[in-house]
């Protein structure tokens, strides 16, 4: 999985709010193709998706459908990055769809395991079963956890919502463990509901790169600019961590693995996770 | 088949205290054989919670087994498998093999019997660091299993087994609330309910307490005393901000599929889902 702080969901019925200026931010594109849409409307879809990538030389391009419906989808698409599989809830789901995207593969002569998955968690079963899910197949590239107001892990689970209460909060960490275990660098957030909400969203979105997400779905353009700065380490976090290189550095030449800095104990973890934010500092073009 | 906000306890071997208990408008009462029961009064008990099950015919009456440990589970439910029996709460479960055991035996009963098969339900009483651990196989283990309940009383059996404080809303219990519930709700348990408090004197620690419980998902809790059961009852109902909620989601999503917003939230067919499920809960409480 590569990098991602922003993913700008598309409805595929309405695509043209790709054609907001705000829209180039997001660092990938998703064509929403989730809901069961009659098959007429679904073709209409498709063919925006298609189109639509065709106009995106270098940001990646995603769809999101049900399982079910994964293999039309991608064939119908054509070449894109992966597909945010919604609505599975166990591990033999998405071997299933691995399949289904394998045999699409074969069929366009694309490299094997190219097409990516993102499995969408958005019931308590998904949650549950998390881990499993992440490691059904070679080509899951992440998990998203999906905990949206109103939205369906909300419905099943029966509870309030808040952004930091604990109503959501077990599952929001335990769907992060699962991904971090997998070995997944990116664990993804789903969206914040509140559109015209910029403050709600800046809040949610510290709590969830606090937890651990690396970045979210985004539902609207206006909310990319804060997404993405959210998400990318500060100039401040950069220069503290290059300090603890350094100086770190100096001490194990000098035969200490451990030395104080700004009075806190640092030793090989911390230089383990300086050179984590410095490499995605890097990423997002803020370090050298 | 409607959600039980609150469960009234009584105690198996207090005849007027069984005798009254329906009366005390909680929506189910819970007649006792375990641990408000001496042990030397443990047949009377069976006898009397027998008798009124009979009796009371109509309510909605579950009783609560002595644990399997003790040996005394096979009398219990030889005594309580009877028409008005609604169902059983099974404590200090660890073992999902307990639960398949105490079906088998329920199942036996029915048959002997002739009561409806596969009628009678289990709640599990969640008390023990093993059932938290194993939350998912235990409300997996039967199909009977229609509830769990996470055993948080102060001074009660799981801080014992975990060696924990209490505290009325402090970190003791989010991740056990936060696993049981996610838990029971991927095994497909629909109402959760919560433990009891034990404070008779605190009812705003009861409120608090019950008002946490409700926000994070449980459905109905469990009561000691019947002056407990009105804040149950109304904690436990959707809140008319809620009805309003759901009405105004109900006017919103008449363009099938489509996503749609209220009052700034961008929603679709979960928030249906919901508001539905909130209206008929509201309709099957005020009938």
């Amino acid at each position: 999985m590569r990098p991602t702080r922003s993913l700008l969901l598309v409805p595929a019925l309405r695509p043209d709010i790709l054609d907001d200026p705000r829209a180039a931010s997001a660092d990938a594109v998703v064509f929403d193709l989730a809901e069961a849409l009659p098959s007429e409307a679904r073709r209409r879809g498709q063919e925006n998706a298609r189109e639509r990538r065709g106009r995106e030389p270098t940001r990646p391009c995603w769809i999101r459908a049900p399982a079910f419906y994964v293999e039309g989808d991608v064939d119908a698409v054509g070449p894109i990055a992966g597909v945010i599989v919604s609505g599975t809830q166990s591990a033999e789901e998405v071997a299933r769809v691995d399949h289904a995207i394998a045999a699409s593969e074969s069929r366009h002569s694309l490299p094997p395991g190219s097409i990516e998955i993102i499995v969408e968690l958005d019931t308590a079963r998904a949650v549950f079963f998390a881990d499993r899910m992440a490691s059904a197949a070679a080509r899951v590239g992440t998990l998203c956890f999906n905990g949206s107001e109103h939205g369906a892990l909300q419905g099943d689970l029966a509870c309030d919502w808040s952004i930091d209460g604990p109503e959501l909060m077990f599952s929001r960490q335990y769907a992060l463990v699962a991904a971090r275990a997998a070995d997944m660098d990116y664990p993804l957030d789903g969206p914040f509901a509140r559109i015209d909400d910029l403050d709600g969203l800046k809040r949610d979105t510290e709590v969830s790169r606090k937890l651990g997400y690396r970045g979210r779905i985004v539902l609207d353009p206006k909310q990319i600019e804060a997404v993405n700065r959210i998400y990318s380490p500060t100039a401040e976090e950069v220069a503290y961590h290059q300090r603890v290189l350094a100086t770190l550095e100096t001490a194990i030449a000098q035969g200490h693995a451990s030395v104080t800095l700004d009075g806190k104990m640092i030793d090989y973890a911390h230089a383990a996770t300086a050179r984590a934010v410095i490499d995605q500092a890097r990423a997002w073009g803020i370090a050298p | 088949v409607r959600p039980i906000r609150s469960f009234l306890y009584a105690p198996g071997n207090r005849e007027r205290l069984i005798e009254k208990a329906p009366q005390a408008g909680a929506d189910a009462v819970m007649f006792d054989l375990a641990d408000s029961v001496p042990v030397a009064e443990k047949e009377k008990a069976r006898t009397l919670v027998a008798a009124a099950l009979q009796d009371l015919a109509g309510a909605e009456l579950f009783v609560k087994l002595n644990d399997a440990d003790g040996g005394r589970i096979a009398d219990d439910i030889d005594a309580v498998a009877v028409g008005g029996l609604r169902g059983v709460l099974l404590p200090k479960v660890g073992d999902p093999e307990i639960v398949q055991a105490l079906d088998a035996a329920l199942t036996r009963l029915e048959a002997e019997r002739g009561l409806g098969q596969g009628r009678i339900e289990i709640i599990l009483l969640l008390e023990t660091a093993a059932s938290i651990v194993r939350a998912y196989d235990l409300a997996s283990a039967s199909p009977r299993v229609v509830s769990v309940c996470c055993g948080t009383a102060e001074g009660g059996d799981l801080s014992r087994s975990l060696g924990s404080a209490w505290s009325l809303d402090g970190p003791e219990r989010t991740y056990l609330r936060g696993r049981v519930l996610l838990a029971a709700r991927a095994a497909g348990i629909a109402w959760p309910i919560d433990g009891v408090y034990t404070n008779l004197e605190d009812q705003r620690g009861l409120e608090v307490e019950a008002t946490l419980a409700r926000r994070v998902g449980i459905r109905g809790k469990l009561a000691i005393h019947p002056k407990q059961i009105p804040a149950i009852n109304r904690i436990f109902s959707p809140t008319e901000e809620e009805l309003s909620w759901s009405r105004r989601v109900r006017d919103a999503a008449s363009d099938a599929g489509a996503a749609f917003t209220v009052d700034g939230v961008t929603l679709g067919a979960a928030a249906v889902a919901r508001a539905d499920a909130t209206l008929a809960q509201a309709a099957a409480y005020s009938r």
